[in-house]
């Protein structure tokens, strides 16, 4: 996996999940977060809340999924994300060198 | 009345239709006569409209919110509307109640300026629950309504969301279970009735003289889903309960009636069974978080452990919860251990029986089908012409 903010991504979904190593080895920049993740709204608030304590409130999932429209939605993926959370990071994905 | 062919939308508007005709009142439907007709018995007048089937009921998540309104609501409220206005023309009702998902209801009571009800039998608009955290989902909501409204030949714009009559909007629920997501009240009436349960029963009995009566009894139903998506839930459950047969039994209803692979005498699998005559000799209920089952359980004052799929499930989990009548989980992930748990925890924490009774009082309080008749024949009097 090459994007440390993937990587990382998959990790946090990792914690708040409780998903097992298989589940978390399937995880790319292209899963989607509905259809393929089945990821559930408390599941989301709770991946926010860790987003936010590393990489700032500018990193804000849920502020970033409530600008986006339904079809949007359906489609979002894990790189997606990793790419809101690397354009409004305060730092380094953990487990990463600093860039 | 004013539904759609679902047993979750039409079985408590039934309850209140009885009701009103057994105070006399007239009572007509437009919808399938072929799913209508069973559901309401040989003497309902049914204006028939025939089945239509829509694509996209398998979806989940938010896909499962645009198939809902793109692939069912909106195309169901254009091919029902001109049979409905038909209706409404032959019938000429005093007053009209519409499923909060039978749009094409208020779109025929505007048009003949009747008094019309708004009808909540499931939780998934009454709080209109995107409307915060995803408001570009409630505004794509608001353009299909708005778009539906042009259809129907109406002027300009909707005047209010058609989803909330700003008659009269009855809820089964009530606010000890929906303080959470009630509707915020701009001017519109709104009734929290509680549930509405007919006198008709869904399925057999289950031979409760199988029950050990020194043992603690869990009652496992998730629904009439696919079972590609319970499969794996029920295999969890099964393994959750395994280790539990000194102290429990457990009642698991699927689809055929059986479960895979080696079950333990404790696990009693059976078809569809219906709830009222087996609730009472029920410790706990594992639901899905339909709102009927949910409503059932906690009329009896029994706690519940909620793993919601899809829909108003989830809200409804949220609401169990935050009522203290028992534990949301997740279908998808929790593990054999997790749910062992927290079945635990629900059977032998008192707090969560008190809440559930609590919520189950305040359901016989708010009065059920005998109370939304009673609204809606004040509605239909008010407004009538004779």
């Amino acid at each position: 996996m090459d994007d440390p903010y993937v990587a990382e991504l998959v990790a946090l979904l990792g914690e708040v999940t409780g998903e097992e190593p298989a589940w978390l080895a399937a995880i790319g920049a292209h899963t989607r977060l509905d259809a393929d993740l089945l990821l559930e709204s408390v599941e989301l608030i709770a991946l926010d809340a860790l987003v936010r304590a590393r990489h700032g409130d500018g990193a804000d999932l849920t502020r970033y999924v409530a600008g986006l429209s339904i079809d949007e939605l359906v489609e979002l993926t894990v790189g997606d994300l990793a790419r809101h959370i690397a354009a409004h990071s305060l730092a380094a994905p953990s487990g990463a060198p600093p860039r | 009345m004013l539904s759609l062919p679902l047993s979750g939308h039409v079985n408590p508007i039934a309850a209140v239709a009885d009701e009103l005709r057994a105070r006399g009142h007239e009572v007509a439907w437009a919808g399938s006569e072929s799913f209508l007709r069973p559901a309401l018995g040989p003497d309902a007048t049914i204006y028939p409209i025939p089945l239509r089937l829509h694509r996209g009921q398998g979806d989940l998540g938010i896909a499962a919110i645009r198939s809902r309104w793109a692939g069912y609501v909106v195309p169901h409220a254009k091919y029902t509307l001109d049979a409905i206005d038909a209706a409404v023309r032959d019938f000429a009702p005093d007053a009209i109640g519409v499923d909060q998902h039978a749009v094409a209801g208020a779109l025929v009571a505007n048009r003949h300026n009747l008094p019309w009800a708004s009808l909540a039998p499931t939780s998934m608009e009454l709080g209109r629950p995107y409307r915060t955290a995803l408001p570009a989902v409630e505004a794509w909501i608001q353009q299909h309504l708005a778009g539906l409204w042009r259809h129907a030949g109406l002027p300009g714009q909707p005047p209010y969301d058609l989803r909330f009559s700003p008659y009269l909007v009855i809820a089964f629920t009530t606010a000890a279970l929906a303080r959470p997501d009630l509707p915020e009240h701009s001017g519109r009436a709104l009734a929290l009735v509680g549930p509405a349960v007919g006198a008709r029963r869904a399925g057999p009995d289950f031979p409760v003289e199988r029950l050990d009566p020194g043992r603690r009894t869990v009652l496992v139903t998730v629904g009439t889903l696919a079972m590609d998506h319970a499969a794996v839930f029920y295999q969890r459950m099964v393994a959750a309960l395994a280790p539990l047969g000194e102290r429990l039994q457990a009642i698991v209803v699927t689809p055929d009636g059986t479960l895979p692979g080696d079950v333990p005498a404790h696990v009693m699998p059976t078809p569809r069974v219906a709830l009222p005559r087996l609730l009472p000799h029920v410790d706990a209920v594992v639901s899905h978080g339909g709102l009927n089952t949910v409503c059932e359980t906690l009329h009896h004052g029994i706690p519940l452990l909620v793993a919601p799929v899809k829909d108003d499930q989830g809200i409804n989990a949220a609401q169990v919860e935050a009522a203290g009548a028992g534990r949301r989980v997740s279908f998808f992930r929790a593990r054999p251990d997790a749910l062992r748990a927290a079945l635990l925890d629900v059977l032998d924490r008192p707090a969560y029986r008190a809440a559930a009774a609590r919520v189950g009082a305040s359901f016989e309080a708010a009065g059920g089908a005998v109370a939304a008749a009673g609204h809606l024949a004040t509605l239909a009097a008010a407004g009538g012409r004779g």
